[in-house]
């Protein structure tokens, strides 16, 4: 295997030698450069994105309201009896903001791993860091996440959720989340471009991974010597319990399930990275 | 000497069978009988482009033109050899690739810059000037889906020709729009040449290549043919056409004074002489047509043979060919007993302004004239 001899940032004054060999493919480190240097592609999909999705604004915002709502009122009335409170807090509310970042998850991955066949049309014609539309899909669903929060925060006093300063936390929860929905969009959008079946798949894939993720149970369910290795097998454990105490509970996250859990997203990330990395320069003859 | 401002070395690109695949085909086939027998796209190819020149790639249809740009401009990867480029690549390999419909005029220049890799400060700065080459100034925050086809096409050449790389690769993307708009576009390119831009430009369209460029490779069926000067490499490609309609050419074209027509100046003469079908008992109606690859008559004209016609053949004498730069082709339609008045190609001819300054349009018929300036 050939490597990439030198590669710079596209920045125009400087004249960078670019070299491109048969079966080179970019190291990790030099993907990450390359995309860095190309952000202004990054921002550009996500303000697009954020623009076509919201014109009509009110069905834009309603629909990242209705999702987690829509789900709530059955998830309360069939599971509140088993759990009637979480950590002190009742069901419904700490169940409301679990459904919110479960709602980020679902929309980041579905938009995320579709980003390079809806892109196909620029893949065949341009060059651009391939990761871009992916890592723009997954910021782009933060907007609904926040819309999502401003529902939670102010449906928290009615469904008598506790406000604290835990929700200071509420940011980095967030990031974890993103991290998670970036680490399994990458090689999914790869995948995705590459064989039709990952399509067909992926909506029962998120459906079995919202029954495995702690959102109609909170983790503290599972006796208390799993929840490590809960959290480092699902990565999305630790940053939906984490939003989960900081807009509901106010409470701080569970340090450790957090940290396994992006551990496990860090791990993910860069298998599927590779994964990704691999596929993506044969993506324009294909796609 | 200074490095080539790209270089190909020894590039072979073979395709995967354009099918799309499933998990399912692809793990049932295995890992062992993957590859196919297709010929490749690219076979072998090595040319070096030097920095600051204008070079064509040029060849007939499915010669691997669209490839050698394709992999120019990094979108796919070779299977084979090496590809060395230095500094910006700017790649038009289709106008309005990245236009999207459902955004505003303004809203596309800034996707459509960020994706051909302008820098926010650079759209900003050129912002206006975009606007003002397209021509959108009242329609700038309309969304484009309410733009005409040429407006949508401004746009995208606009936005394109803002970007100010090292080396510029552009793929047959005047083939598209108004006279007007391939004159601005040729006279951008020129432009960018001038201020030092290396250009690759691949066309169809053989005087945009004369007129653009200085240097050119002739790609035949993935391999390189010839490289060289432009209008050696425009020669070797039409002696190449030539060659490959051996037998066809039922008509001999010569110059007035009878030697064998090579490449005639503009507004020279020619004689054609097409032959009759044996056996006229009736007469026979012979129209000569002239054209530039489309199927219709540039120019053209009629006879009627009587059948008292003593010889085999009709002559038509032209006395100054009213035709630019270009390779045309002769048509004849024959119509009476033995023929059945189909037109079909019976000839070619190759008229050459040579050396001198280049028009920077130049639609095939001329006509005597001059600019009053």
């Amino acid at each position: 295997m050939l490597d990439v001899v030198a590669i710079d940032a596209a920045t125009g004054s400087a004249r960078p030698r670019r070299t491109y060999r048969a079966g080179a493919r970019l190291g990790a480190v030099a993907a990450w450069r390359e995309l860095w240097a190309g952000r202004d592609i990054v921002r550009a999909f996500v303000v697009r994105a954020i623009r076509l999705r919201y014109r009509q604004a009110v069905l834009g915002i309603a629909w990242a309201v209705i999702q987690p709502l829509a789900l709530l009122v059955p998830i309360t009335l069939f599971l509140r009896d088993d759990t009637p409170r979480i950590d002190g807090v009742p069901f419904a509310a700490s169940t409301l903001a679990a459904l919110v970042a479960w709602s980020y998850l679902s929309t980041a991955v579905t938009t995320g791993s579709g980003a390079l066949v809806t892109e196909a049309v620029l893949v065949r014609k341009t060059w651009f860091p391939r990761e871009a539309p992916v890592v723009a899909a997954v910021i782009s669903a933060l907007v609904e996440l926040g819309f999502g929060t401003v529902l939670a925060l102010v449906a928290m006093p009615l469904l008598d959720g506790e406000l604290g300063v835990g929700l200071l936390a509420a940011p980095l929860a967030v990031a974890g989340l993103a991290v998670v929905a970036l680490a399994l969009s990458l090689p999914l959008a790869a995948l995705n471009a590459l064989f039709r079946d990952v399509r067909h798949a992926l909506p029962f894939g998120v459906l079995v991974w919202l029954f495995a993720s702690p959102v109609m149970f909170p983790v503290t369910r599972l006796p208390d010597r799993w929840q490590p290795w809960y959290a480092l097998a699902n990565p999305a454990v630790g940053p939906i319990e984490a939003y989960r105490r900081a807009v509901a509970h106010g409470t701080w996250p569970a340090w450790d399930l957090l940290g396994l859990s992006v551990l496990g997203a860090l791990l993910l990330g860069i298998a599927g990275h590779a994964v990704f990395r691999r596929i993506a320069p044969t993506l324009p003859d294909v796609i | 000497m200074t490095a080539p401002a790209l270089r190909f070395d020894h590039v072979t690109k073979r395709y995967r069978r354009a099918t799309y695949r499933s998990l399912r085909s692809e793990l049932a086939r295995g890992r062992a009988g993957g590859h196919d027998t297709a010929p490749p796209a690219l076979d072998d190819v090595s040319f070096d482009v030097q920095p600051g020149d204008a070079f064509a790639v040029i060849g007939p249809n499915g010669a691997g033109k669209s490839t050698a740009l394709r992999l120019a401009a990094r979108i796919t990867a070779p299977t084979t050899g090496t590809i060395e480029v230095v500094g910006r690549v700017g790649a038009l390999i289709e106008v309005g690739a990245g236009i999207h419909p459902e955004l505003t005029g303004r809203e596309n220049i800034w996707l459509y810059g960020a994706i051909l890799g302008l820098t926010r400060r650079e759209i900003a700065e050129r912002f206006d000037d975009i606007v003002e080459f397209a021509e959108l100034g009242p329609v700038v925050d309309r969304m484009v889906k309410h733009y005409s086809s040429g407006m949508q096409l401004r746009l995208g050449f606009a936005v394109a020709a803002g970007v100010r790389p090292d080396l510029l690769v552009v793929d047959e993307a005047l083939a598209v729009g108004d006279a007007r708009f391939q004159v601005r576009c040729i006279e951008r390119m020129q432009e960018l040449v001038r201020s030092g831009t290396t250009l690759v430009y691949v066309s169809h369209d053989l005087a945009s290549v004369s007129a653009v460029c200085t240097r050119a490779a002739l790609l035949i069926d993935g391999r390189v043919r010839h490289q060289g000067a432009a209008t050696d490499t425009i020669d070797a490609y039409v002696e190449w056409v030539h060659s490959h309609e051996v037998g066809r050419d039922e008509a001999a074209v010569t110059a007035l004074d009878g030697s064998p027509a090579g490449t005639l100046a503009p507004g020279d003469g020619m004689v054609v002489t097409i032959p009759l079908p044996a056996d006229r008992r009736s007469p026979t109606t012979v129209a000569l047509g002239v054209r530039d690859g489309h199927p219709w008559n540039l120019l053209g004209s009629a006879v009627t043979v009587p059948v008292s016609h003593p010889d085999a053949t009709v002559r038509c004498r032209i006395d100054s060919l009213p035709l630019g730069t270009g390779t045309y082709e002769l048509w004849a339609s024959i119509d009476g007993d033995g023929a059945d008045g189909a037109w079909h190609k019976v000839g070619a001819v190759r008229v050459d302004a040579g050396d001198g300054p280049r028009p920077i349009w130049q639609p095939p018929v001329q006509f005597p004239h001059t600019w009053e300036i």
